[in-house]
């Protein structure tokens, strides 16, 4: 049996601190014109003065040597953090926000190299070379949960309660767009289901309130679920169910959006064409010589790449829709992955009860169905923590970069001088933008180190901070939401490359895992020359075309 | 200080390299006229309005806005002093804490001392070179802003339009003080936000229909042509309400028509009160339009006085109108 559904849940993980990363990143860079290459060093500072808070004081034992341990909650160490990372942005800014551009991002760098050498070679600060470890993030005692005992309802009860709230109001939104569009409440697929998710209060409250709409139907889904969990450990099951369905279901319900105007011609080729993607790997399954895989797939893929290219440049339906033929294909890969292809070997072998179980555990991701009995694991609760500290996050920066504040930083990025001409202070707001944006970087490195539990100097290598321009650039330079995406993606990636390396010989693994960077290198280059705003490009024009 | 002159300056001087771009050069502008700069091309007009305007720092040579020397209104704005004063003290607070662990061992009394010594120390040491640079006469401010929240504003010869930015929010950007500027603001104060943006949008489409803009109130400034672009800029600065405007070439490459709309709003805000300091070639235009010529040639005044007289000044007649 083969649960997928945990391995995009670590992905979703990597993926909102980084998001985290790379929206600290757009503040400076996206909006501000800021080229920092040390933002790798508030993310640095943020995950070491995190880790100190929580670690308990050092017992002085030959191992494990550092300045300080607090033993504070993580609640406590995450902000400190984040402030924290802030002030060192300021302190930063200070001399350097005097260059032009490029020495901006050569100074910065070099500073960002300078705090990691410090960890490294400070033995008495945070264990010199080697790793800090020994703290323990929040609430793991707690876990896994299952139904039936106070805790597991809570955890139902929050989590489950969040994300109907949140799937009640992206429905509500994709209703909203139908409103727009001319059709009356309750007549659409999104309509009828959302008067049966919000248990019927949508029609009390009004469809126009749908915001607070969601609070309600949350409120009311944390105490079905709650009770429902605290009953039985099949009500646990059956709530957890419930909730995954649901979550599809808006899945498909924006999907249908994103999808408006295909007809089964369309679907069928994006079909033929995420599974050409995904067949093109088959040699790899398949054939045991490497010198015979290497090349077959190489060839596959040539083949298939070239097919879109000419698709897309001659055939009118894939021209007219790059966007929605993209997202498709990508979506169809992802799918024949995550259902059909972990079936295959038992279906071969008629094993169907495996057959079931394995569909089932993907498709209620709400849960683990890994080990003997469905529970709700850390990494699930993790994720669920992370996500909401990145909305939150997300949230306040557009509000910020939407409002006049927001307007000074780009105009900076256009021109300093208008902006000084005009009696606005742009060292000031640029040391504004570096302290946010370094402040989101060390809320990342807190997340981070909750998220590794062992922190060592070698993670905080320039690298990181290429990372981050990689996802804004994927995603698209001055749209925060688009962080989110270039972050799931570049994970993706990653993740999907990992699990391609299971199949080769153990010689090989280490090869791809250097060659995937590689890949990932041509695959930006590709992408800064054909389309360097981004996947969805700067926001204004990303809302343009998607409404 | 309401006796004074809107503007007064002396003896003037800015060389760069070899060369001396404006070489003592005096006079003065007042409320409620417009003075027009004109001379041949290397004069120094537009040094002088760099000069004037704070974005160089003079040689020599005093510039007085409304009385003030504007040496004194350039210097660093209380929050700007604030973040320097504790980046100061903290930065040496943490080196005082540092050498009393060093010295003397971990006892919180120690590192609190260091640290308050420390910030001290810090907070002394920026005051102190503050006082220092303000007394020292070689000692330049130059922060431009700092002159254009008291009311003189400028634009560009070559535009500097924000490309990324549409026409409206060009303007919106231009009023000072508002609430949503501060980040902290833009999340807590939303309300009193949209009662301000409401307002200087109601403002900024009069400017746009003063200006004939209207139809391009949505597009990126980066898609205007040359003469739009002039006119963007004009009314960016009319935004600001300010005392002093000071146009750099306003009209040039502005069709006629608009020409004459822009010469109007000109008049009629100089019968507001307002002072305007124009750099034109467009010799009809400034001819007709200002109160006072100052003529300048190869870095100094040649000439001034009302526009008949230094019409028929010789030596203007020789170096530029070309007689």
């Amino acid at each position: 049996m083969a649960v997928v559904s945990d391995v995009i849940i670590s992905l979703g993980v990597l993926a909102t601190f980084y998001g985290l990363l790379a929206l600290g990143m757009n503040i400076k860079y996206g909006f501000t014109g800021l080229l920092d290459f040390g933002h790798v060093g508030f993310y640095l500072v943020g995950a070491y003065t995190a880790a100190l808070l929580v670690i308990e004081p050092d017992a002085g034992g030959p191992d494990t040597v550092y300045v300080v341990g607090l033993d504070l909650p993580w609640i406590v160490a995450v902000l400190v953090a984040t402030v924290l990372a802030g002030v060192v942005g300021v302190f930063v800014a200070l001399p350097t926000l005097r260059l032009r551009e490029d020495y901006l991002a050569i100074t910065v760098l070099g500073i960002a190299a300078i705090f990691q050498r410090i960890v490294q070679a400070e033995s008495w600060l945070v264990n010199g070379p080697d790793a800090l470890r020994g703290y323990t993030p929040p609430l793991i005692d707690l876990f896994p949960v299952t139904g039936g005992s106070p805790v597991g309802a809570a955890v139902m009860a929050v989590a489950g309660g969040a994300i109907w709230a949140g799937s009640t109001w992206a429905l509500g939104r994709a209703m909203e767009l139908e409103f727009d569009a001319g059709t009356g409440p309750g007549v659409t697929v999104a309509g009828r289901l959302h008067a049966v998710v919000t248990f019927g209060t949508d029609r009390l409250i009004g469809f126009e309130n749908y915001r607070g709409g969601a609070l309600v139907a949350g409120a009311i889904a944390a105490v079905v679920g709650g009770v429902l969990s605290f009953a039985a450990q099949d009500g646990f099951l059956a709530w957890a169910v419930v909730v995954s369905v649901f979550t599809w279901l808006v899945a498909f319900v924006w999907l249908t959006r994103y999808s408006s105007g295909f007809d089964a011609v369309d679907y069928l080729t994006t079909f033929a064409l995420g599974a050409a993607y995904m067949g093109a790997l088959a040699p790899m399954f398949f054939l045991e010589t490497f010198q015979l895989w290497v090349p077959l797939t190489g060839l596959a893929f040539a083949v298939v790449i070239g097919v879109t290219v000419y698709l897309y440049s001659n055939w009118q339906r894939f021209a007219a829709r790059p966007f929605g033929y993209g997202l498709f294909t990508g979506l169809w890969f992802g799918f024949i992955w995550y259902i059909p292809l972990q079936i295959l070997s038992d279906v071969a072998a008629a094993n169907w009860p495996s057959v079931a179980s394995s569909i089932f555990g993907n498709v209620v991701w709400v849960l683990s169905l890994s080990g003997d009995v469905p529970e709700i694991g850390y990494p699930r609760f993790k994720l669920f923590l992370f996500g909401t500290l990145l909305l939150v996050a997300l949230y306040l920066s557009e509000l910020t970069i939407d409002s006049p504040f927001g307007r000074v930083l780009r105009a900076i990025r256009n021109d300093e001088r208008v902006v000084n001409s005009l009696g606005k202070d742009p060292f000031m707001y640029k040391i504004m933008s570096m302290a946010i944006g370094s402040a989101l970087a060390g809320l990342a490195g807190a997340l981070a180190a909750m998220h590794f539990q062992v922190l060592v100097f070698t993670m905080f290598a320039p690298r990181v901070t290429f990372i981050a321009l990689l996802m804004l650039f994927l995603g698209g330079v001055g749209n925060n939401r688009a962080m989110v995406v270039g972050a799931f993606l570049f994970w993706a990636f990653q993740t999907a490359t990992t699990q391609l390396s299971g199949f080769v010989a153990p010689g090989l693994r280490e090869n791809i895992q250097a060659f995937r960077f590689v890949v990932m290198g041509v695959l930006f280059l590709l992408l800064l020359y054909y389309r360097p705003q981004g996947l969805m490009g700067e926001r204004a024009a990303a809302e343009a075309g998607s409404e | 200080m309401s006796d004074a002159p809107l503007l007064e300056v002396e003896n003037l001087q800015k060389s760069f390299g070899g060369i001396t771009a404006v070489d003592g050069v005096s006079f003065e502008l007042e409320a409620g006229k417009v003075t027009g700069l004109i001379g041949p091309n290397g004069a120094g007009k537009t040094t002088t309005f760099n000069l004037v305007s704070g974005f160089y720092k003079p040689d020599a040579g005093t510039i007085r806005f409304k009385g003030t020397d504007t040496q004194t209104l350039m210097r660093p704005a209380p929050v700007e002093q604030g973040v320097w004063a504790s980046a100061s003290a903290g930065f040496l607070g943490l080196i005082g804490a540092a050498s009393g662990r060093v010295t003397y061992g971990v006892s919180p009394d120690v590192l609190a001392g260091g640290a308050v010594a420390g910030a001290a120390v810090g907070v002394g040491l920026y005051v102190g070179q503050n006082a220092i640079n303000n007394r020292r006469g070689a000692y330049k401010h130059s922060r431009p802003f700092r002159l254009a929240r008291q009311g003189m504003v400028r634009t560009f010869q070559i535009t500097r339009e924000l490309t990324e930015m549409t026409v409206l929010e060009n303007l919106l950007l231009a009023p000072p003080d508002q609430t949503g500027e501060g980040p902290l603001n833009a999340i807590v104060r939303r309300g009193t936000i949209a009662e301000e943006e409401a307002q200087f949008r109601e403002r900024a489409e009069e400017i746009i229909e003063l200006l004939e803009l209207d139809h391009l109130r949505d597009e990126e400034a980066g898609n205007l042509s040359g003469g739009q672009r002039k006119l963007l800029e004009l009314g960016r600065v009319l935004m600001l309400d300010p005392d002093l405007v000071m146009l750099d070439e306003p009209v040039a490459g502005v069709n006629p028509a608009l020409t004459d709309r822009i010469m109007e709003a000109i008049t009629s805000m100089r019968d507001e009160g307002y002072g305007f300091c124009i750099v034109e070639h467009e010799m009809d235009v400034i001819m007709s339009l200002s109160d006072k010529i100052i003529a300048m040639a190869e870095g100094q005044k040649m000439a001034e006085g009302p526009p008949e007289e230094v019409q028929q000044d010789e030596q203007v007649l020789e170096s530029y109108l070309g007689g």
